[in-house]
């Protein structure tokens, strides 16, 4: 009962942090995530703010992908493209991740793409204050600089984009 | 004189603390970004986060079962490791309960013998006698091991031999003309105890060790009881 509402509230998108923090490795975001779900289940009394159960929860997936992906996660699989291209990652975006570690991915996706609280970041990397800001910060900047290359031909739109245009443009009237 | 951040480097550092829904940028950033294509590179290589529907991803397959199965698999170990160590304790009791049981009847079997050796021709005495030794063979047995330890082993059954009773010195000669014993018996007891028959004051000095430890010393030269048949025939 309960952790069928931890599932049904936590799993999906647990599952996908899960998958770009193993980048891609189904097996193992699966695996990793079904048991941070069972294990928040059992501490559910605990775990009420959902807030904080999702940065609990991200924690857990977290730690135990560092323990189960000691190697070097320079090398992604067609399967973990393919994977990782059903939550709308592009090629570009999927060779930047890989060259952070899963830490840093971690601290990447939980504010840029999540836009979690900080003292929730700070639960999921176990670090806060000036360092957790130079953790995020040092992620999207190597993020960004990796994605740059991988990019080609003209920079497609996008929200970022967009705006930049829009703001210029009423700028100069 | 410092040099003011590139204009590059200052929308690269916004785009970096920029969050999900960043506000706008200065506008000087804007303006230098719309017409730089590295800039704009930026800008789209932050879009690729923005473009991720992290929810994408069904929920996970759970191993549900794995939360029922572990208990139940511990449960067993449990269970069976229990299992194995009350079995190896009873083993061990019922072990040394066997031991106990039967360590004191075969001495107490061999003493009879001895006794029966001894006093062959007084049935009576034996008895009363074998009682009152069986009675103090438990308590001694502990300290017989000391016992030997502190000397020759030869010695202490000469002794013993005589400790209880003079008779015992008889035995002796019963050895030696026996033919059959003597290829067992006669390297360790003929010699040692033919030493010691010859001053018969051991047999004196024999009161003052207790009489008790040394008894069980007596457990050594217990083969000599089966050959003592022959012993009344020597007496006669």
């Amino acid at each position: 009962m309960v952790y069928a509402a931890f599932r049904d509230l936590h799993g999906a998108r647990l599952h996908g942090f899960g998958l770009i923090v193993t980048l891609g490795d189904r097996r193992l975001a699966a695996r990793i995530t079904g048991d941070a779900l069972v294990a928040g289940a059992a501490r559910a009394s605990e775990l009420r703010h959902p807030e904080r159960a999702a940065a609990w929860l991200r924690q857990r997936v977290l730690d135990r992908s560092a323990h189960a992906r000691r190697r070097s996660s320079s090398a992604v699989t067609p399967d973990a493209t393919v994977a990782l291209a059903d939550l709308g990652l592009t090629e570009p975006a999927v060779s930047a991740l890989a060259m952070l570690s899963a830490r840093e991915r971690a601290a990447l996706v939980a504010d840029a793409v999540e836009g979690l609280d900080r003292r929730d970041i700070a639960t999921i990397v176990g670090a806060d204050g000036s360092r957790l800001d130079r953790l995020i910060s040092h992620a999207r900047e190597r993020y960004l600089n990796a994605a740059v290359h991988a990019l080609r031909g003209d920079p497609p739109a996008g929200p970022t984009v967009d705006r930049i245009h829009d703001v210029a443009e009423r700028s100069l009237r | 004189m410092t040099r003011a951040p590139d204009l590059h480097e200052r929308f690269g550092s916004w785009l970096a603390t920029a969050r999900v829904d960043p506000d706008d940028p200065p506008r000087d950033l804007a303006l230098h970004a719309a017409g730089c294509e590295r800039c704009l590179r930026l800008a789209a290589a932050a879009d690729t986060l923005l473009a991720v529907d992290i929810g994408a991803a069904p929920p996970p397959m759970l191993p549900i079962p794995t939360t029922s199965e572990r208990p139940r698999v511990a449960r067993a170990g449990r269970v069976l490791a229990a299992a194995g160590a009350m079995t190896l304790l009873a083993g061990a009791i019922a072990y040394g309960a066997t031991m106990l049981g039967s360590a004191p009847t075969r001495v107490a079997e061999n003493d009879d013998k001895v006794s029966e050796g001894i006093l062959a021709g007084v049935p009576s005495a034996t008895p009363t006698g074998d009682a009152s030794f069986r009675t103090e063979l438990p308590s001694p047995s502990p300290t017989a091991t000391p016992a030997r330890s502190d000397s020759p082993s030869p010695t202490e059954g000469a002794a013993t031999a005589g400790g209880t009773n003079a008779p015992a010195q008889i035995l002796v000669p019963t050895l030696r003309p026996l033919p059959t014993a003597r290829p067992t018996v006669a390297p360790t007891v003929a010699p040692t105890l033919g030493p010691t028959i010859p001053p018969p004051p051991p047999s004196v000095t024999s009161p003052p060790s207790p009489s008790v430890a040394p008894s069980p010393t007596i457990v050594p030269p217990l083969p000599t009881p089966t050959l003592e048949p022959p012993v009344p025939s020597l007496g006669e």
